[in-house]
This record gives structure tokens, C-alpha cells and sequence, in this order.
């Protein structure tokens, strides 16, 4: 049988830079496989030599062919290594792993994107996927917060969303800014009480840093939405993807497996993570 | 029933000194476990000998509990108990008259490694009385790995920068699963940790595929390398790694330029061999020199935890002078990425101020120079650091020079085992008019003493702990018990003595007095340093910004030393004389096809508390270590008892196989002889005759060809 | 179907077994370390190899079943391709693995629950596993750290074995599971129990359970957990802890481990190796940015009791903990786990 720890090889086929800390990197897999892949699901990415570490998939642009994005921000030793990598370059790629978002429940519901960070990327394919099937779902509206306009992720894209009559709404907020911003400041959990937000018909999907999400959570719930009805993207150090290693086990939840997206209302109670 | 009481102390049976918590009732110690959450250090060892030791030796049956009087021929066992006012009075009678007959210098003090204050009093005593001879295992144990530290760096604290995780760890010829047995002081829980880091390499130089962490079963097979060098061949290796260095310009050019000196003598040294060689000598692939040099050169912080196996060789002092070459050439002392940096000790009376610090006077009286001491003349730094070699000590009393040493003053110490070539060493010990020993338990060496005396524990008495010194802590050991029957501890036994040899003011009236002179720099009385403060550990010197500057003459990493020269000993290690160890008596023959090491019990300390249950009980019997494939080819199995034979002699192990270690290699173990194991002990296979280390008398205690054979 | 082996025929048993198998058992070879007085399992040439008396052993068959340090893959990099190559250690007999008490033969039953019936299977142990023969051995005698009682995995083993052995002085009782077994029974050596054997076996087994610890109810303790979380025990029982990992290495069920790569210097090749790694480890729970989710040791301690007594029966039916007491035995600090369980009872 396929032992599960081996990667299949990858082509890095081209290099976006977001900012200068976080690159979105387009792969292709080297012996072409469906990429199965359901938004909100990651996969183990090795730099040979260096390590693994998990990694959301931010878009696949061609299943068939095994081709997908991945958007990574520098933050310890083998992210740094990703940016030294040229296109040609070949890495592993272990997964998709974990659960995904549960887009059977989300249906007919207005659906609130909420991130902060290098935490877009998590949403980047489930945005995609509602836009592709916008039939299928009622107001969509994406909130987004970074540190600074530097720092926004994404930045064609969203302008072009943003221009966009048929798609999402789009807003914007910075934590800090100098001159020439002429957009929102203040953390993204700041824009809910004005969004608009109906907790009958709304769900929530949230991915960011640690302070960002319990904030947006607190907000969440201040606007009475149901905890079922706020979706998490977990974020742990994921080392197998497969619910054997433990590294990522959050009280009796094992993110890889149970998650990384889970309903507040199933690990509000966990014993460990307070939100 | 009692009140029961807690106390936090500190486990002495090996450099990590890990805190302790002992549980007290009624006089008797219920329970010794690892100080967890005390906020001291632990890194308990897994067989967890600490607390069994402390617990087995409190309440043995086998402790002395009288002064003894030899009866009749020595070493017969038949003994006379004493007072402690007729054995005192009798060995001070003894020692005035040699003092006035032949000189104070013919009383030899012999002190093994340190436990508590033993040793720092035994020191004072002697220069008080006015001998420069004190014996210590300091010639194959501590010395070469501090002093080749301070000739480089200019200081003895040179410690591993734990604070940042290293990148790269060479353990070499130490077992960190079972001591803080290396000169950087990498603690056994930091040490884990960097085993299941991605993010450090770990390289194991060793002979034998020593255990990483035994709860795991990770042995040096699992490391990234694990090189096994031949015995004694440690110092050529260290020139190989040095050699890639220099030549492959793994330095930075600018830090050699302005923070060492002598870093041309040491590209013509390397100059002078070439790898081939140093694989041939060593054993070691060149490709796997070669890889070993540039991860530990590329990868910072980068430790080097040299062990206490590199110090027993006729090179032991330019072994670890070339280990330090490595250390300084690759900038990792005292530098912002480096991963050694230097401690201050807290400020007490460490054993070299106690010893003479405030006694100038006596000493030039009676200085402890070279035409008074035994070797004086041979060896060219012993005397600088306050020892005689033990072999020394042997040597002077069976060639009768300089002179016969006539009353030895024994402190918890068992040369007829630990000194190499037991025959000779009991052999040389029969001839002092007086040997008192004063120890725990009955051991060889008490069995041929005059006088015997029974030792408190330093469990048993309240006593400052700072061994080693160069760990650069201070620890409060208190009183737990009280001794056995009339055991008193060496300080008082010491202060007592000097009194009846008109030295009484030097010495101090009771022990707590002796203790609040011992920590008085701190600025504290002892009962405050041992309730309220415990333990002290030295500051960091570490800059994350600069090189935070070496203590040497030149203020430099002086990768050539000036000063060594001056001694007449080699500045740079020289490659040729570093091949020493490997000629002559030490090699192959066609008689001894193999190559004898030997390693130490993880269970015991040293040769001591091998009759405590709960540690005898832990233990295999003397087990000698051989790879597979050679035992099958000398037809022996796992379980067989052989015969280990040297030139010397030979002993009977039980024999253990163990595949990956050196075909060649025979890994007997140390410290066995008493208790009905005589034909067990190792330095009965040992020489103590020259060649010797010369700079600081260490003598061969590995690195014999040997052959194995069955037992009957 | 029960049986009795005349200890005089355990050699001829013995070399059976060893014609189609690799046999490892208990000796007495320092433990792992180097004089360690304490039983490890070894391969067995000859029946004076085994020390089937042992006590304990440190290290628990897991180590034979999911090894440490277990190479998974090498690397290479050679002009701008990678190269791949499995690099698992397989077995290339079967093996019977002989003398596991009751303990350990209920933690290999709950690694079953894990790396085979969980939602992946584990390669290195699926394809042991399926090589492996369990010839079990009730205790002779307990240790002071023993409490297979209290956890429902001893004195008597209720399955997880080809063969169960109990030595009854000139000969063992032996029981049988499944076809494995069946096989192995039908050598002529093997004779029929009788009455008067099982009988024995009941005593001898009845002298062990006396020697084990007072019961407790363990769905009790189970039952508190769940209100107890934020209780300041868990500050108290792990005060002491070292968090120096011991309990997680010497458990016979701990299971958690990371991957490391072993490079050259330049990282051109390599091999990635699977190594255990304890979640008493302050990085353990490390996330991006190197925050730790369980930064203080009392949170790390009680977390690896609720994931053996609560997460786990709740994922795979069956307590992680089989009372084995390596955790007890090898803790410096001496935390006794039974100690915590009884005063989580009350």
C-alpha cells in the first residue's frame, strides 16, 4: 500500500510575490493525479532538506492536471528556504488533508468571509468555489484585515473583485496606516456591527491570527449568531495530516483530521481553547 | 511519630548535580526523588542512581562506623576500634615526626573527586602543613578539558550557550543519557530536547554506540553522525576536523584576523598531514571528517561537549587543546552566534582561593615548587594546578624518588582500584610507614590502611557543594541525617587534626564557623545561603551584540598559546606526537590482536557504592562490550565470562555484544574490584609507568591491545 | 482450546517456532543502556537467551512494532530533479514475539485502534503487525508499580494474542486464540488441560491479583475528568514534573512522534526519519510564529491523561492506559499516577 509520509513530487511553475514577506507559489505535480481537493483543506509541502509544514490550498486552477496555488508567509526556518526557491524548483507535496468547509450546510445562506493576515489564503479557494456556483448561496461579503496596505494580500484580485458588480462585497480595514490610505482603520472585527450581518440566514467563515479570531468570534457573537453557524479554520503545526503524530490535537479534537474547519459550537467547549 | 519534613538538596554523583527532594521523618530519609519544580537545575540521569545513592549509603549496614586500628600484618582485615581522640593523636604524633625527621613534604595528601568540602580542607592541610603532595585524579579527570579552555580562551567557565537551541552538538567521549560528564555542561533534559529538533545535529564521537536517551532506546546509530574513532586517537581526529576547516576556508576571515592569534602555526601544522592519514590512524572515513567539519563549522551555535574519556592518554592535554582549536577557530566562544560563552562563578571561596588565598605566608615557608614535589620536575603543569599525578605518587614511592613519601593522608578515595595498574599501586602503597583512609565503606584500600576512619556522607552533615568549580554554581547541601555511630564529616576530621599539629589557626573551631568563611564573599552567613538561597549559579557573560573578549594574555583565542611555550610545552598541537598514544607498548602485536577502551557504569559512581542494594541490584555484573562479528571470531557468545588480557595482566568480564561498534574495540568496564570482584578490575590491564602526558601527567587508562579468550 | 507445555519440552516449542520465525523475547542485556539490570527485548537463539521471568522492560514492544528514529524516505537532489526512495526497515521473516505480558499485549491492542482501524493506516506497523505472532505470558509476580487491575488490562489477558502462557511451576498453561494459535497448539508436546490445570492457573492468577493495587473505578474517575478540567489538581499532581518526557517514551501507548531530516552538510540528499516525540515538550504543541498551545506543564500533563483516558476511549472504545507503570517507574519526580486516579475518583 501507499505509504502515506512519501510526497509526490512537485514543479514550482511560478512565483507571485504578495508582499515582501508572503509569495503565492503555483505547483504542478510531476506525475499528473486528480488533485482532489475540497476548499479549506491543506497539504504537507517539503522543501527537501529543510522540512514540512502544512499549508492551506489557496486555489487549484486545474484538478486534472494536479496544478494549485499555495500562499506562504515567511515565519520560521523552512518557510524562509521557500524564498530562495526559483521556478523549476522541485518539492514535495503530501495531501490534500483535513476536512474542508461544509459548502452542503452553507447552502441558501449569506456567507460572511472574515480574515485577518496571511489567514486570506484559507478562504482564497472557498471564495472561489461560491463565486463559480453563486447561484447556490445568498449575499456573500468578504471582510479583510491586515497590518497595513503593505501587507494586503492579494491586492489585484480584490481591487478586481471589488469592481466587480456580480461579486462579493468587499471590505477592507488595516491596522495601521500612513499617509495615502484612504481606506478603513481598525481591526476587522471592528466592521461587523455595521455589516450588515442577519444571524437568521448568515454563516460566518473566519481565518486569521490567534487574537484576530477570538475577537471576531466575540463580535460574532455579539450580532446573535448561532455558534453553528461560525466556521474556524484551525491553524496548528500539522505534522502527519493523518491524526497519528499529535502535534495538532487541541483538546480531544485532532485539527488534522476532525478539522482544520470546525463549527464554534463544537470547540467552544473543548476543554483547552477558550473562544 | 516525628514531623516530616522536605528538604531540597543536591545529588554529587556527577558534575549535573541535579536538585533533589528529600523527605525526612524521625532521622531517617523516607523517600530522595528529582527536584521538579524547586526552580534548580535537574537533568535526572535514567537510571536514576542519584537518589538510590543517597538513600542506600544513609541507611547501608556496611558504613564504617569507628575509628580503626589496623591488628596484626596489613591488609589481613583485623582491626581494633579506637577513639576518635587515640586515632587523631596517634596519626598527629606520626605526622610531626616526619615533618621534623625528613620534612612536612614526605606527608602526602591523597584525595579522590571531590564530594564536599573534603577536598578544598585536604588541599588546606596540605599547605598549611607545608606539603606541596597532594595527590588527585585531576590528571585524567577535569584538568585537560579546563586548562586547555583557559590556555585558549582564558577562562576555566567556558559553558554550553544553552539559552538559544545549538545547531549542531559534538558529544565526544562523554554520555550525556547518564552525567553532565562534559566540559560544556549540556544538561540530559536540553540534550533530549535537540534530539527531536529538526532544527540541530547531533554528532556522537565515541567508540561504542552509547545509549542517546535510553527511555527511547536512541542509541549513536540514530544520531546524524556517529563516528568511532580508535581509542586514543582523538587528538589526530581533532587536527583532521581542523585541517577541513583551515583549508576549506570554513572560518570567517575578519573574526580569525582580529579575535586569535597563532592561526598561521596552526595552517602549518595541518599543513604537515593530510586525511588520509588521519583515517588511517583513526579510523574515521575521510568523507565523514570532511562532513563532520562543515556542519560543525556552517551550522551556528554549535557545541562541543568534550567528555572525560578524551583525558586518560599520554596526548590527553593536546587532545583537547585541538578540540578547543576547533571551538576557536569557528568562532563559537564567546561570540553573539557562537555556542559557548563564558560564566562567572558566584563570588565564594572556590577550592583554589581556600587553599592558599589567605595563607601566602605558608607557602613561602614551604612553596609548592617543582624541586619539592614529587614529578616536579617532569611534569610542567601539574604543579600549577595543584596536583601530583596519581601515577606520580605510585611511581615515587616504589623508585624511592625524589625521596620516599612516608604517611599518606587518605580522604574518601580507593586508589587500589582507580589508579592504573592496581598491582603496582598496591605494591607502592605498602610502603608508607602510614596510610589512614578515612572513608564511607570498607574498600580495597582501607583493607592495607593503619588507621581507618569512619566518614560522614555529605548527606549527613551540613557542607557547601561546588563541584566541579568550573560548572561556576555554589550549592547548599544540608544535613539531612545524622552520621552513623562516631562518623564524623572530613571537616571536622580536618579541623580537629590541624589543632593537634599546632595548626589550629588556620582552621576553625566548629564546621558552620568553617561554612560561613566558605560563603562570606557572598556577603551571607552559611544558614542563610542553606535556607533562603540554596543554590547560586554563575552570570553569563554573553553579548548578544559583540565578542564579549577572552581573558587570555593576549585577549585573544590564542590558537597558538604563548604561555605553553614558555612551559615548555607545544604552543599548537604538534600531529606527529599526537600519534603517541597509538606506538610502542600501546599497539597491535600479533599477541593482542584488539584494542582495549573501557567505560564507566552508568549505574555507579566511579568504583563507589557497588554494595548498595538498590544500586547493586540495577546493575549487570562486570560486562564487557565486543561487536558480533569479533566475538564470533574468536568463538565467543553473549553471556560468555572472558578474559580481557594486556601486557599487564588480565581481568574476567561477562561479555555483551553490541553490532555497530569498532570490530577492533573492547569496551571493558571501569570501576569493579571490591566486593568479591577482584579479577574484575580493569587497571589490572593498566600501566602507570611513562609515557606519560607530560604537560599534566594523565597516563594511558584506555588505548591497550589486548586479546579476549574464554573463561573456564 | 487450552493446553499445557511440560517446561521440558519449552526448547523443542522454542525451536519450532524458530524454524519460520525470527523469535524475540525478554533477556537480560542492560536494559537499552549498557548495565541496566532491566529485561529488553531481543532476538533469541537459544532458550538460555530468554529471561522469561522478567519483571518489566523499559522499553515496551512498541519499539519493535513502531520504532523510533524509523527511516521513512531517502533524497537526492541531482541537477535540478529529486529523487525518492522508500526507505522503511521491513521485516523479511515473521516473527513471534514471546513472553509479552498481559499489559503490553493490551497496549498492542490499542496501537491496533490507532494505526490500523483509525481513518489511515500506519505502514511500518500494518505490515509488522501482519508478520507478527503474539505468544503472551501472564506475571509471575507483580511490580510495586503495577496496576493492570485498575485499568481493566490484567492480571489475566482477555485477548490480543495468538498464545497465552502461565507458568505453573513444571509447566505452562496455555491458551489459545484464533488460527495463529490453533496452528501452534497442534504439536505433539502440547497436551490437554485438565481440570486440575485450570484450576491452577485460577490460583496462580488469584495470588497475583492479590498482590495488585486495591480496585478503583475507573468509569468513575472518567466521570470526574470531565468536570475537572480547570480543577487546580492538575496543578498540584504536576508541580513536581520535570517535564522531561520519560512517561511518554516508556509508555507502552504513547504514540506521538515527529519527522526530522538527517542531511549532509549542503542538503543535497537526506533521509527524513520518523521519531518519537514527547507532548510533555514545551514545543510540542508549538504553532507558526512558535506560540505554544499548551505552554505550561501542568496544561501538557493533563492533557496526555485526558487523551489516554478520555480522547482515546471516546475515538476507539478501549482506555489508553494499561496500567503498565513504566510512567511510575521511570518518572524522576516520582508522580505516581495511581495516586492521581484515586483522587480523582473521590
Amino acid at each position: 500500500m501507499d505509504n502515506l509520509y512519501i510526497p509526490d513530487l512537485a514543479t514550482l511553475e511560478q512565483i507571485q510575490e504578495e508582499t515582501p514577506s508572503i509569495r503565492t507559489l503555483t505547483l504542478a505535480l510531476d506525475r499528473p493525479r486528480t488533485f482532489n481537493c475540497q476548499p479549506g483543506q491543506f497539504i504537507e509541502f517539503t522543501v527537501f532538506g529543510q522540512g514540512e509544514f502544512p499549508v492551506s490550498v489557496a486555489g487549484v486552477s486545474d484538478a486534472q492536471r494536479g496544478r494549485f496555488q499555495v500562499t506562504i508567509q515567511r515565519a520560521g526556518k523552512v518557510t524562509k528556504e521557500v524564498f530562495q526557491l526559483q521556478p523549476g524548483a522541485k518539492l514535495g507535496v503530501r495531501g490534500p488533508f483535513g476536512n474542508g468547509f461544509p459548502l452542503e450546510k452553507m447552502q441558501g445562506q449569506d456567507v460572511w468571509l472574515i480574515s485577518g493576515g496571511v489567514g486570506l489564503a484559507a478562504l482564497w479557494y472557498l471564495l472561489a468555489q461560491l463565486q463559480e456556483q453563486r447561484g447556490r448561496w445568498g449575499q456573500l461579503k468578504l471582510l479583510y484585515g491586515a497590518r497595513s496596505p503593505q501587507d494586503i494580500i492579494y491586492q489585484d484580485a480584490l481591487r478586481a473583485l471589488g469592481r466587480d458588480q456580480a461579486g462579493p462585497q468587499v471590505l477592507l480595514t488595516v491596522d495601521s496606516a500612513a499617509n495615502g490610505w484612504s481606506g478603513r482603520v481598525g481591526f476587522v472585527s471592528q466592521l461587523l456591527p455595521d455589516s450588515g450581518l442577519d444571524p437568521g440566514k448568515s454563516v460566518a467563515v473566519v481565518c486569521g491570527p490567534g487574537p484576530m479570531m477570538k475577537a471576531t468570534t466575540a463580535a460574532l457573537r455579539k450580532l446573535g449568531l448561532a455558534e453553528e453557524r461560525i466556521l474556524l479554520s484551525m491553524e496548528r503545526r500539522m505534522q502527519c495530516g493523518m491524526g497519528a503524530c499529535g502535534h495538532c490535537m487541541v483538546g480531544s479534537k485532532r485539527v488534522c483530521l476532525d478539522g482544520p474547519v470546525f463549527p464554534l459550537a463544537e470547540i467552544s467547549n473543548l476543554l483547552e481553547e477558550k473562544f | 511519630m516525628g514531623i516530616r519534613h522536605e528538604y531540597v538538596t543536591f545529588c554529587h554523583i556527577c558534575p549535573n548535580h541535579c536538585a533533589l527532594k528529600a523527605v525526612v521523618e524521625d532521622n531517617k530519609v523516607l523517600e530522595v526523588k528529582a527536584g521538579g519544580g524547586t526552580g534548580f537545575p535537574v537533568h535526572m540521569c535514567s537510571v536514576q542512581k542519584g537518589p538510590d545513592h543517597v538513600i542506600g549509603t544513609i541507611n547501608s549496614p556496611d558504613r564504617l562506623t569507628k575509628p580503626l586500628k589496623r591488628k596484626g600484618e596489613r591488609g589481613r582485615g583485623q582491626w581494633q576500634e579506637i577513639s576518635w581522640d587515640e586515632a587523631l593523636d596517634t596519626i598527629a604524633a606520626k605526622l610531626l615526626q616526619v615533618k621534623k625527621d625528613f620534612g612536612p613534604e614526605r606527608v602526602v595528601m591523597i584525595l579522590g573527586e571531590p564530594k564536599g568540602t573534603e577536598f578544598a580542607f585536604g588541599q588546606r592541610f596540605a599547605t598549611a602543613f607545608g606539603t606541596p603532595n597532594v595527590v588527585t585524579p585531576g590528571n585524567y579527570c577535569g584538568v585537560q578539558n579546563t586548562e586547555s579552555l583557559r590556555y585558549t580562551f582564558g577562562s576555566r567557565y567556558i559553558m554550553a550557550r544553552m539559552d538559544a537551541p545549538p545547531r549542531v552538538i559534538i558529544v565526544w567521549g562523554a554520555n550525556l543519557a547518564h552525567t553532565g560528564g562534559t566540559f560544556s555542561n549540556i544538561g540530559r533534559y536540553d540534550f533530549n530536547r535537540a534530539l527531536v529538533s529538526n532544527d540541530c545535529k547531533v554528532i556522537i564521537i565515541d567508540p561504542k554506540n552509547i545509549e542517546l536517551w535510553p527511555e527511547k532506546g536512541m542509541h549513536a546509530s540514530d544520531a546524524d553522525y556517529w563516528l568511532r574513532p580508535r581509542p586514543n586517537s582523538d587528538g589526530i581526529l581533532a587536527m583532521g576536523l581542523v585541517k577541513v576547516i583551515v583549508e576549506e576556508g570554513l572560518y570567517d576571515p575578519e573574526y580569525i584576523e582580529q579575535w586569535t592569534v597563532g592561526f598561521e602555526e596552526v595552517q602549518k601544522e595541518v599543513a604537515g598531514f593530510t586525511l588520509e592519514e588521519v583515517e588511517e590512524l583513526t579510523w574515521v572515513p575521510k568523507e565523514t571528517i570532511q562532513e563532520v567539519a562543515r556542519v560543525y563549522a556552517t551550522e551556528k551555535p554549535g557545541v562541543i561537549g568534550s567528555g572525560n574519556a578524551l583525558e586518560g592518554s599520554t596526548q590527553a592535554f593536546q587532545t583537547l587543546r585541538a578540540i578547543c582549536l576547533i571551538r576557536g577557530i569557528t568562532g563559537n566562544v564567546n561570540t553573539p552566534d557562537g555556542g559557548h560563552v563564558d560564566m562567572i562563578p558566584p563570588d565564594y571561596y572556590p577550592p583554589g582561593r581556600f587553599m592558599i588565598g589567605d595563607m601566602k605566608e605558608k607557602l613561602w615557608e614551604y612553596p609548592r615548587s617543582p624541586e619539592r614535589t614529587i614529578g616536579g620536575g617532569v611534569f610542567q603543569l601539574s604543579s600549577r594546578f595543584g596536583y601530583v599525578p596519581t601515577q606520580g605518587l605510585v611511581h615515587a614511592l616504589l623508585t624511592e624518588k625524589p625521596y620516599l613519601p612516608k604517611v599518606g593522608l587518605a580522604f574518601v578515595t580507593n586508589p587500589l582500584l582507580t589508579y592504573p595498574d592496581s598491582l603496582a599501586t598496591e605494591k607502592a602503597f605498602r610502603k608508607l610507614e602510614m596510610l589512614v583512609v578515612s572513608e564511607l565503606f570498607p574498600t580495597a584500600t582501607t583493607n592495607i590502611a593503619d588507621i581507618v576512619l569512619p566518614a560522614a556522607f555529605m548527606h549527613e552533615h551540613d557542607t557547601v557543594a561546588y563541584w566541579p568549580a568550573w560548572f561556576a554554581n555554589v550549592r547548599a547541601n544540608r544535613k539531612l541525617v545524622d552520621p552513623p555511630g562516631e562518623a564524623w564529616s572530613d571537616m571536622r576530621m580536618i579541623n580537629e587534626l590541624a589543632k593537634r599539629v599546632g595548626l589550629g589557626e588556620y582552621f576553625w573551631e566548629t564546621e558552620e564557623d568553617a561554612l560561613d568563611y566558605l560563603v562570606k564573599p557572598l556577603g551571607m552567613t552559611w544558614q542563610k545561603f542553606r535556607d533562603e538561597v540554596i543554590y547560586l549559579h554563575g552570570k553569563s557573560a554573553y553579548d548578544p551584540d559583540q565578542v564579549a573578549g577572552y581573558h587570555t594574555k593576549s585577549g585573544k583565542v590564542e590558537l597558538s598559546c604563548a604561555e605553553l611555550a614558555k612551559a615548555g610545552v607545544d604552543p599548537v598541537p604538534c600531529f606527529a606526537k599526537l600519534k603517541d598514544p597509538l606506538r610502542g607498548k600501546f599497539d597491535f602485536s600479533d599477541d593482542y590482536p584488539l584494542m582495549m577502551t573501557n567505560y564507566k557504569s552508568e549505574i555507579f559512581m566511579l568504583s563507589g557504592y557497588r554494595n548498595l542494594g538498590l544500586l547493586k541490584d540495577k546493575s549487570l555484573p562486570p560486562t564487557v562490550y565486543m561487536n558480533p562479528d569479533t566475538a564470533r571470531d574468536y568463538g565467543l557468545a553473549e553471556g560468555d565470562w572472558i578474559y580481557i588480557e594486556t601486557y599487564k595482566g588480565r581481568i574476567r568480564q561477562q561479555l555483551a555484544l553490541q553490532p555497530g561498534m569498532h570490530p577492533k574495540v573492547v569496551n571493558v568496564e571501569f570501576g569493579w574490584g571490591d566486593w568479591g570482584l577482584a579479577d574484575a578490575n580493569m587497571n589490572l590491564l593498566t600501566d602507570f609507568d611513562e609515557p606519560w602526558d607530560y604537560p599534566t601527567g594523565s597516563v594511558a587508562i584506555r588505548g591497550y591491545a589486548c586479546k579476549v579468550y574464554k573463561a573456564a | 482450546m487450552d493446553k499445557v507445555l511440560a517446561k521440558k519440552d519449552f526448547p523443542r516449542f522454542l525451536a519450532d517456532l524458530q524454524r519460520d520465525h525470527q523469535v524475540l523475547g525478554p533477556t537480560r542485556r542492560g536494559g537499552g543502556t549498557s548495565t541496566y539490570a532491566k529485561a529488553l527485548f531481543a532476538p533469541i537463539r537459544h532458550a538460555e537467551d530468554l529471561e522469561i521471568n522478567y519483571q518489566s522492560s523499559m522499553l515496551s514492544p512498541k519499539k519493535l512494532l513502531f520504532p523510533d528514529n524509523q527511516p521513512i524516505y531517502e533524497y537526492e537532489k541531482k541537477g535540478g530533479q529529486v529523487e525518492l526512495r522508500p526507505a522503511g526497515e521491513q521485516w523479511d521473516r515473521n516473527v513471534v514475539l514471546l513472553g509479552v505480558h498481559p499489559c503490553d499485549l493490551a497496549a498492542i491492542a490499542c496501537l491496533d485502534k490507532l494505526f490500523l482501524e483509525d481513518r489511515f493506516q500506519e505502514p511500518t506497523y500494518q505490515d509488522r503487525r501482519g508478520r507478527l505472532t503474539l505468544v503472551g505470558l501472564t506475571c509471575a509476580e507483580s511490580t510495586p508499580h503495577c496496576f493492570c487491575n485498575l485499568m481493566g488490562a490484567g492480571p489475566d489477558a482477555e485477548g490480543g494474542y495468538d498464545l497465552l502462557l502461565t507458568d505453573l511451576g513444571d509447566r505452562y498453561f496455555t491458551r489459545c486464540q484464533g488460527a495463529k494459535g490453533d496452528k501452534l497448539l497442534a504439536a505433539d508436546y502440547f497436551q490437554e488441560a485438565t481440570g486440575a490445570d485450570q484450576q491452577a492457573r485460577a490460583q496462580a492468577l488469584a495470588r497475583l491479583e492479590a498482590g495488585l493495587p486495591e480496585a478503583l473505578d475507573i468509569a468513575a474517575v472518567v466521570e470526574h475528568m470531565k468536570d475537572r478540567y480547570s480543577d487546580e489538581l492538575w496543578q498540584e499532581f504536576s508541580e513536581v514534573c520535570c517535564a522531561c518526557g520519560a512517561c511518554n517514551m516508556v509508555c507502552p501507548t504513547c504514540h506521538c512522534f515527529t519527522i526530522l531530516d538527517r542531511t549532509n552538510p549542503d542538503r543535497s540528499r537526506g533521509k527524513r526519519v520518523l521519531v518519537w516525540d514527547p507532548c510533555h515538550f514545551e514545543r510540542f504543541a508549538q504553532m507558526a510564529g512558535n506560540a505554544s498551545v499548551r505552554g505550561e506543564k501542568s496544561a501538557r500533563y493533563k492533557h496526555r491523561l485526558y487523551d489516554k483516558l478520555l480522547y482515546d476511549p471516546q475515538r476507539h472504545g478501549r482506555l489508553f492506559c494499561v496500567g503498565c507503570g513504566r510512567c511510575i517507574e521511570f518518572c524522576p519526580a516520582h508522580i505516581d499516577l495511581r495516586a492521581v486516579l484515586r483522587k480523582l475518583e473521590g
